[in-house]
Parts: C-alpha cells; structure tokens; sequence
C-alpha cells in the first residue's frame, strides 16, 4: 500500500508523482521505497516436478495440491517487514486433468512480493488462512477465499492445504485446517486447534524459488494399504499423526511443534 | 409563522418522497402458513418471493446440478417419502454413499440448524455448500465444476427468464449463490400441518382415531418422555421460528451404540463430537421433526432401524443393544446417554396406540402438492449428457 506521509495539501507536481507511483505501484512501487518481484512457488518430489499428468513415481500420481499463504513478510531473522499487499494468496497446482478429478483449469504458483530497501535475507508465512479470515460467510467470499473446494463446510472454515494422491490406484488424501470451531457461519467464536504453521526461511535471496517438497509432506504416510485412514486434521489418526511430524504440527493441540523441511530455497 | 409551517410540513413530505416514491413497495410474501404457524426466520440477505421460489423449484430438480448430470437435489430429497429418501444411506453422483440417512425436508424452513449434528450451520443457503461441493463423500460433485454448471444453466432460456425476475438488483444475476439462495427459498416452502393430529387439534374430533388419541396421550406421557425432545409445534426441539429470541441448539445421544463402553459411535458417525472433539459430545446427534415420520423410513441418523415398530423397540428398551460385530455394544449403558432414553413398560395395546399416533402426522398433501413436485420432468429423463469435460 502507498502511503503518503502528511496531511499537507500537496503541490500539484508532488501530487502528480504521487499518481504516478500509485500507478506505478500496481507494477512496482512498493513500502520504503524497494520494488516489487513476483516469488515463485514450486512442487517437486525427488527432484522432478510432479503434475495432475506427469506421475510422481511409478504407480504415484498426484491427485491435488492447493494451500493457503499467508501474511508474507521479508527480514532479516530479526526485523520483519509485510511484504505482500495481499494478505492470503492461494498456490494452486493441479489443471483438473488426468489424475486431478475435481479440480479446476486455473493454476496459481506465484505472488507478487514487495522487498523494502533494507536488505532480506529471510523470508516467513503462515501456512493456512489467518483466524479472522478464515471463518467468513462462504457466499460472500472474494478471492481467493471463493474457491468451493478449498472451503471446509463441515468444520465452517477453509482447508489450509489439500493433497492427494493416488498410490497403485489407490486414493489417499488430506486436508489440513482448523478443528474444533464453533458458533454460527460467519460468527465462529474459536476453534479448538488451529492448525496454523508458521515457516521461516532463512537463507533467502530475492529470485528464490520456494520449494513444497512432497518427500517430505508425505514421508512415511502409508498411502497405498491404509487408504481409509486419509488425514482431516484428527488428533487421533495415525495418517495425521505422521503429516503432523512432517509439517511440523502437533495435530492434539493444533500448534506448531518442532522442524519442518516441507518447504525450503531453491536459487534461481 | 402559518407559512414557516406550511414550509416545513412541505420538506418533510418532500423528503418522504424521496425515501420512498422510487422504491418498489415490496409486498411481503405470501407463506400460506397452517393456522398457529409461526413464520420461519429467512436471511435478510435472502427475503421470500414467489419468483425465487418457482425458480429454486426448478434447480431443486435439475439434474443438471451434479457432476453427472443424473442426479439432483431431489433424488436424495424425494416428495413422495416427504422429501426423505427411503435408501438406509443416499447414493452421490459418483456412487459413493453418503454416511448418514437423508434427512426429511419437511418443515426445513424451521429448523434450528441444519445437517445431523452441525450447530455451526443455522442457513439452508450455507447447508447446500455440503450437497453441492462436498468431496467426502461425493454427492452432488459441483466442487471444480461451478464455472462450467453455471454456464450451462445461463444458456438455459427459462433460467434466463427466471433469474433476472427473482434477482431484479442484480447486474448478473445467474450464479450460483443466487442458485444456492433461490433452492433455500423453495425449500422452505415444504411446509406441512395439515396431517389427521393438525385437524384433530384445530377442533375435527373425528380426525383422529380413538387408538391414536390414546396414542399421543401416551407421547406427552412422563412415563415414555417423548416430548422432551420431539415437542412443540414441529415435533423437535430443534426448531426455531421468526418470533423465536433465542434458537436452540440442541443434540441428544439416544444411546443407539456404545462400542468400547465409554459411549463411542461409529467412527464418521460421531455426531456433534466431529465438529467439536468434546467427549461429552459422543453421539449426539439433533431430534429431526416427527411430521410426516412415517413416510421417512428407515429411522435415526444412519437409516439403522428400519420401522417405526424398531424404533420405539429401541426407546422401550432405553438403548440399543449391538450383540455382534464390530459395533458391538449396550447403548443402554451409554454414559453420554439423554437423561430421558431409560426405557419404559409398554402393553401391546399402548404399542397400537403410539403408532397410530405417528400415523396421524403424516400430511399426504405435502406428498401430493402439485406446487412441490418435479416442474420439468423431462429433464429426469437419466440418459447420458455429453459431458464437456
């Protein structure tokens, strides 16, 4: 967002810069006068990159994967600054085609981020939709929290991310997101467990590719013999209990809980 | 002074010509309510019209509304069963079954809040988000589809009618959240109090039979308690109506199961516990009206008793006992169990007599009323649409 810093009638060339950078904004302009970059989001399973038609293994296909970010911001590991003019973005990587049933054509895997002048060597965001956002009334969202699929009727929030997979034919698949919220559509008082985690980035230059690597997301998940344990962010199931020690989450208390590589740099 | 007067009494006309001159005077609608109804409670973002409902008509039965284009609202909502399905669990587009029995929609308008056991969704619009788009399990399968579905119904001519008339202020108005608002609408014209108990009330002595007088004697009994949880106007304590200050919101565990003697339900069909993880939540599940429950067969959340006869077997008996299997269990000695299943001496003769009672609710003009049925038929026709995919 473009602030201007007085309360001052403008000179009308200063107004008119002003325009400009407004306009310019839409572009580039960014706070502290940096500029902006688009920050690129990428899948990859041992090294390649899987798609709704290209098989992550042999007999592993990719069925979805779609999640929420949000508030993004840059630093150096101690200051941090807002670093997007949005605050949730949704990164979509599935077209709806071959393995990919009900999804939709569009796909999302960039947003645009503002880099203040100081420099950045560190990159955090939530990976989920923030509380107050999340428990809106669902006819009346915007996007990118309009998307059907990405709603959690039944829980009255949003998934934060959903995967899927499909193991020797078998489907498997989870979702993460808020449990435990109660009140009415569009005025839930809390929830139980949230679901949110936090992750930073260090190490990161602007041109950085941020990696979901679904080695990690699902190492250990017995997705082809147990299809009927897929995960809905239950505290007590087991497919949770292991994507809850690969993101980092603590499924019985729905708060962070130690390391996770699920996301990590790529350089340019 | 006079013409200070006159002046002032000129503005505030003026300005009530202004206020209200270019405003259509919106008529309020006509609900043709049963005598004693009070009027349901409608979103203010949704008000009632005759128009909307014509057009939530249609949508409830177009098929077109499912990923296969060979369901609709109404295969799982079917009139002649007083909008329940007679199916123990419903089948979606994709025949994958639901988990729990398809609940009537008989006086829907009403309800407190919607689904089994969910005290978070209080609006039919936001109940349908569940048919329409849910992918576990896959009902009507729209989730991934809206754009094409919408498209579709937009090249229909009669929705190209239909729309722009129930949604006047709108630019666009086919899409679906009008969809979704105008199917709320019709829904909630599926009201029913004319049934034999309603007449009998209003002063038909004749209405009812003597056997099911005694019947429903029997119902406001302390001895059999049924009313705690199926009484009022609707038959169920879940119900809400315009006049109502505060909605209930409540569940009730009938003990129909109790795997591991700590209460359990079956895994997926834990009621109110699923949405809010609290122990004393277990199988708790809403009291759906008993209007017209004769015609709802099978019975309780998951279609497991399949006659009125099992169902007060299992209240008489003040739990369900499960001998084999993997659900084995006493519901009797459910500890989330409500303080009001402990079961009761029932005579053969008392037996007759309750069951004739909830005979005497069922309205067949609800089953029969033409402005409920199916307005296009031809588009039921179940052969197989191209599908553009």
């Amino acid at each position: 967002m473009i602030r201007t810093t007085s309360n001052r009638v403008l000179p009308e060339a200063a107004a008119r810069s002003a325009l400009a950078c407004i306009a310019a904004s839409l572009l580039a302009c960014a706070p502290g006068g940096g500029h902006s970059i688009g920050l690129e989001f990428a899948a990859k399973y041992q090294g390649h990159t899987p798609t709704c038609t290209s098989p992550m293994a042999d007999d592993l296909e990719m069925t979805d994967l779609r999640f929420f970010v949000s508030d993004v911001e840059v630093g150096n590991g101690s200051n941090w600054s807002a670093a997007s003019g949005q605050r949730v973005h949704l990164l979509d990587f599935e077209n709806g085609e071959g393995s990919c049933t009900n999804g939709t054509p569009a796909m999302h895997s960039e947003i645009a981020l503002n880099l203040p002048k100081a420099d950045v060597s560190a990159l955090r965001f939530t990976l989920g939709v923030p509380f107050d956002l999340n428990h809106g009334d669902p006819l009346l969202a915007e996007p990118p929290l309009d998307e059907p699929a990405m709603f959690w009727h039944w829980r009255s929030g949003h998934k934060f991310l959903r995967v899927g997979v499909k193991n020797r034919g078998t489907r498997w698949h989870a979702h993460l997101g808020s449990v435990g919220c109660l009140g009415p559509i569009a005025a839930i008082e809390s929830c139980e467990r949230p679901n949110r985690r936090t992750i930073t980035l260090t190490g990161f230059t602007p041109g950085d590719t941020i990696v979901i690597n679904l080695d990690v997301l699902l190492a250990d998940i017995n997705t082809r013999d147990d299809a009927s344990a897929h995960c809905l962010s239950e505290a007590d199931n087991p497919a949770c209990k292991q994507l809850g020690r690969n993101l980092g989450i603590d499924f019985s208390t729905g708060t962070s809980a130690g390391e996770t590589s699920v996301f990590s740099l790529a350089p340019n | 002074m006079k013409r200070i007067v006159t002046l002032c009494v000129l503005v505030v006309l003026g300005f009530c010509w202004l206020a209200f001159a270019n405003r259509p005077v919106a008529a309020p609608y006509a609900w043709n309510l049963p005598p004693g109804f009070p009027e349901p409670t409608v979103p203010a973002n949704n008000p009632m019209s005759a128009v909307k409902v014509q057009l939530g008509r249609h949508l409830f039965f177009d098929p077109r509304l499912s990923l296969t284009r060979m369901i609709s609202c109404a295969d799982c909502h079917q009139q002649k069963f007083a909008f329940s399905d007679p199916r123990i669990l419903s089948v979606g587009a994709t025949g994958q079954f639901t988990r729990r029995n398809s609940m009537t929609l008989t006086n829907t308008a009403y309800n407190a809040s919607y689904d089994w056991a969910n005290p978070n969704v209080t609006t039919l619009e936001h109940q349908m988000l569940t048919p329409l788009f849910g992918e576990d399990p896959i009902e009507m399968g729209l989730s991934g589809r809206r754009e094409i579905v919408m498209a579709e119904l937009a090249a229909d001519p009669l929705y190209q009618r239909l729309f722009p008339a129930a949604f006047r202020r709108d630019d666009d108005p086919i899409n679906w959240v009008n969809s979704m608002r105008a199917i709320a609408s019709f829904s909630r014209t599926i009201i029913s109090g004319d049934a034999p108990y309603d007449k009998y009330v209003r002063g038909d002595a004749e209405a009812m039979t003597e056997s099911a007088i005694r019947g429903f004697e029997l119902f406001l009994s302390e001895k059999l308690e049924c009313f705690h949880c199926h009484g009022g106007f609707n038959f169920t304590d879940a119900s809400t109506h315009e006049r109502d200050r505060e909605p209930p919101s409540v569940f009730h565990n009938t003990g129909l199961y109790n795997i591991d003697g700590l209460g359990a339900y079956p895994p997926g069909n834990e009621g109110l516990f699923s949405l809010s993880g609290k122990p004393g939540d277990m199988g708790r599940f809403k009291a759906p009206t008993l209007r017209n429950i004769a015609l709802t067969a099978p019975y309780m959340h998951d279609g497991s008793i399949a006659t009125l006869d099992g169902v007060i077997d299992h209240y008489q008996r003040g739990g369900r006992l499960v001998e084999n299997g993997d659900l084995a269990g006493d519901g009797m000695l459910n500890p989330v169990k409500s303080e009001f299943v402990n079961g009761f001496e029932l005579s053969a003769e008392e037996r007759a007599d309750l069951l004739a009672f909830l005979n005497a609710l069922t309205d067949e003009d609800l089953a029969n009323n033409p402005d409920l049925s199916n307005p296009r038929p031809e588009l039921s026709g179940k052969e197989e649409i191209h599908d553009p995919r």
